[in-house]
């Protein structure tokens, strides 16, 4: 069982955003997509999924030697949801079950089981009967998890999930994924612009360069302060505060030169006496 | 949000529209003592009967006005209430009615062509039909594009369409005779039941049949249609092709109602509010819980229509004048949220 993407190419119009990409995801595996705005995270995202139409290459969930659709397998969880009535949560995650519900169908006693499960395994039951658009952006993410869920998915797709969250409900929804992949299975694929949680949590990292070029690079090694400075176009330091239980990763931007003439050249690295704590690379 | 799902809720949808349906049996300008016309409707077994000299009269009063209109008012609001409940769901907006695609307009467009052409008769109705959903189809033809958010397209598809549609109205106006035919039109176009007859009830009764079991049997999948197409289809939903299902259904419906009453407005984008407050916003209670309040508040504004005054007030004029104020009165108490 995996997801399998192979030599994808995807675009809008005449214009083809990616291309050449190949990776695979395994269940229990977390697995990280990265790369600046506007590389095509999305659209990556969209076209395994079927919401768009591939280029070229192929997409596919394996199985038992069998090849299936990667919709069917996925839940999916969007960068952004426009929720437009005053739908309950319990109701918001019933919609996950759609693909189970026949068309001219009501959700069954198994829809309901299933979408109170979905509740359960993301721990918050509590907010069953609570409008939808009265909850926090964490509570939000945290129910369009649970949706993803409710269609009992191998693999988990999710758009940025950490967006607008505070560190709080950016660790929470870390900790789940994390839980998802390893404690239950699940295949899961997620676009993030904090590399700090990919070196924290993710089995692997897919790097998108803003030249085209796909990477797919182990964690912690892969992602480094090269890989990471062309990334995103920005020196970066990359560090590891030691004096902690688990040490946790640190990346810190150098001095950008930016746009304009006058800035000057960056300062290679930042002064060991500066760090608060010893740095465990170089 | 109140009363949310208690059985007070259903209490007052399974007792709303039979008393209602009493109301208007039971209320008109020729006086029926309430006894007399159970008698009539249940064929002798109860109630007092009449005396025998106005037996006929009763008789007529009940089967010939009373008992069309009000099974014409039930069925008209109850399509009505449904697919505006439906359009707000799929649109993911609450401002729309079944009119924003321009049947409404072009239903009556047919029809007062049909008065001029063969005075107000059912062929004048059938042609309002035919145009109704000829203008589906010229909805459909305007809106295959394939850039930018797909319900703006056929919201301005609409207003195009509805644009169209008045404009071949005022044309038909001012052709129209004014001593006989402009009239007729005038008052065609503000809406009444006062010529209901079994044929109009079978027609809008068969239409409801046809895009109300569409409608219902899909109200589930509305809430995942109003999340938008992209998470629709995420979640295994064809939103493109449901979509010109529900439009499908709600043109049957609009077409086979207007041609029937003429141009009632309001209706369709009041009811699924006052639906929303009683049963909350999730579709599979909202359009059965919109379909009756449609239907009730139909009979009770008929009512109202044939007996506040010696001559009859159109419905068009009525549902917008009492529609208006109930409409002021939600967005000061929702300020606008609609939620």
């Amino acid at each position: 069982m995996s997801l399998v993407v192979r030599d994808l190419a995807c675009g809008y119009g005449g214009r083809t955003v990616i291309a050449g990409v190949s990776f695979q995801v395994q269940p229990g595996e977390l697995v990280a997509l990265l790369g600046p705005n506007g590389v095509g995270k999305s659209t990556l995202l969209r076209c395994l999924l079927g919401l768009m139409p591939l280029r070229r290459g192929e997409v596919h969930w394996s199985e038992g030697g069998r090849r299936l659709p990667v919709a069917g397998m996925a839940g999916y969880v969007p960068q952004v949801t426009a929720v437009p009535f005053a739908y309950s949560v319990r109701d918001v995650v019933l919609m996950g079950r759609a693909r189970h519900v026949g068309l001219f169908a009501l959700p069954g006693p198994r829809d309901q089981a299933a979408a109170a499960a979905a509740l359960r395994r993301v721990g918050i039951e509590h907010l069953a009967g609570r409008p939808f658009p009265a909850l926090s952006g964490g509570e939000r993410q945290l129910v369009l998890i649970a949706r993803a869920l409710a269609a009992e998915p191998r693999l988990l797709v999710l758009d940025e999930p950490e967006a607008h969250l505070d560190l709080r409900h950016r660790l929470a929804v870390m900790d789940l994924l994390r839980r998802l992949s390893r404690d239950e299975g699940l295949a899961v694929l997620f676009s993030t612009h904090h590399p700090e949680d990919v070196l924290w949590y993710a089995d692997r990292a897919l790097l998108l360069f803003p030249d085209g070029e796909a990477r797919d690079v182990p964690v912690p090694g892969g992602l480094d302060e090269d890989a990471l400075a062309r990334l995103y176009g920005v020196p970066l330091v990359r560090m590891r505060l030691n004096g902690w239980g688990t040490p946790p990763w640190v990346i810190v931007p150098g001095r950008w030169q930016g746009h304009s003439p006058e800035a000057h050249a960056p300062e290679a690295h930042a002064s060991e006496a500066d760090a608060p704590e010893e740095r465990s690379r170089r | 949000m109140l009363l949310r799902r208690g059985p007070s809720v259903v209490a007052l949808f399974a007792t709303l529209p039979v008393a209602a349906l009493a109301l208007s049996l039971f209320a008109g300008r020729y006086p029926v003592p309430p006894g007399t016309v159970v008698h009539v409707l249940t064929g002798g077994l109860i109630g007092p009967a009449p005396a025998p000299a106005d037996a006929p009269v009763v008789h007529a009063v009940i089967f010939t006005q009373r008992l069309p209109r009000a099974l014409l008012a039930l069925l008209t609001g109850a399509g009505m209430g449904l697919s505006g409940a439906a359009y707000q769901g799929i649109f993911r907006n609450p401002l729309v009615s079944q009119d924003v695609l321009g049947v409404t307009q072009g239903t009556a467009f047919g029809v007062v062509l049909g008065i001029l052409l063969f005075g107000l008769s059912p062929a004048a109705q059938l042609l309002g039909i035919a145009v109704g959903l000829g203008s589906m189809a010229l909805i459909m033809a305007m809106s295959r594009t394939r850039a930018g958010d797909p319900r703006l397209v056929l919201i301005l598809a609409g207003v195009i369409a509805s644009a169209l549609w008045s404009a071949l109205i005022a044309l038909v106006k001012y052709v129209a005779d004014p001593n006989d035919e402009l009239p007729a039109i005038t008052y065609w176009l503000m809406g009444s039941l006062s010529a209901a007859s079994y044929g109009d009830v079978a027609r809008v009764g068969t239409a409801l049949a046809l895009g109300g079991a569409v409608l219902l049997g899909l109200r589930w999948r509305l809430n995942v249609l109003s999340l938008g197409d992209e998470e629709a289809r995420a979640l295994g939903v064809p939103a493109t092709v449901l979509r010109w299902l529900v439009i499908a259904a709600v043109t049957v419906m609009v077409s086979a109602e207007v041609a029937a009453t003429g141009v009632i407005g309001w209706v369709g984008l009041i009811v699924p509010h006052i639906g929303r407050m009683l049963v909350g916003p999730e579709h599979g209670r909202l359009l059965p819980a919109a379909m009756i309040l449609g239907g009730s508040f139909m009979l009770v504004v008929d009512v109202l229509a044939r007996t506040l005054t010696a001559a009859e007030i159109p419905l068009g004029i009525l549902t917008a004048m009492l529609g208006a104020p109930l409409f002021l009165a939600l967005l000061q108490r929702t300020g606008g949220g609609w939620r």
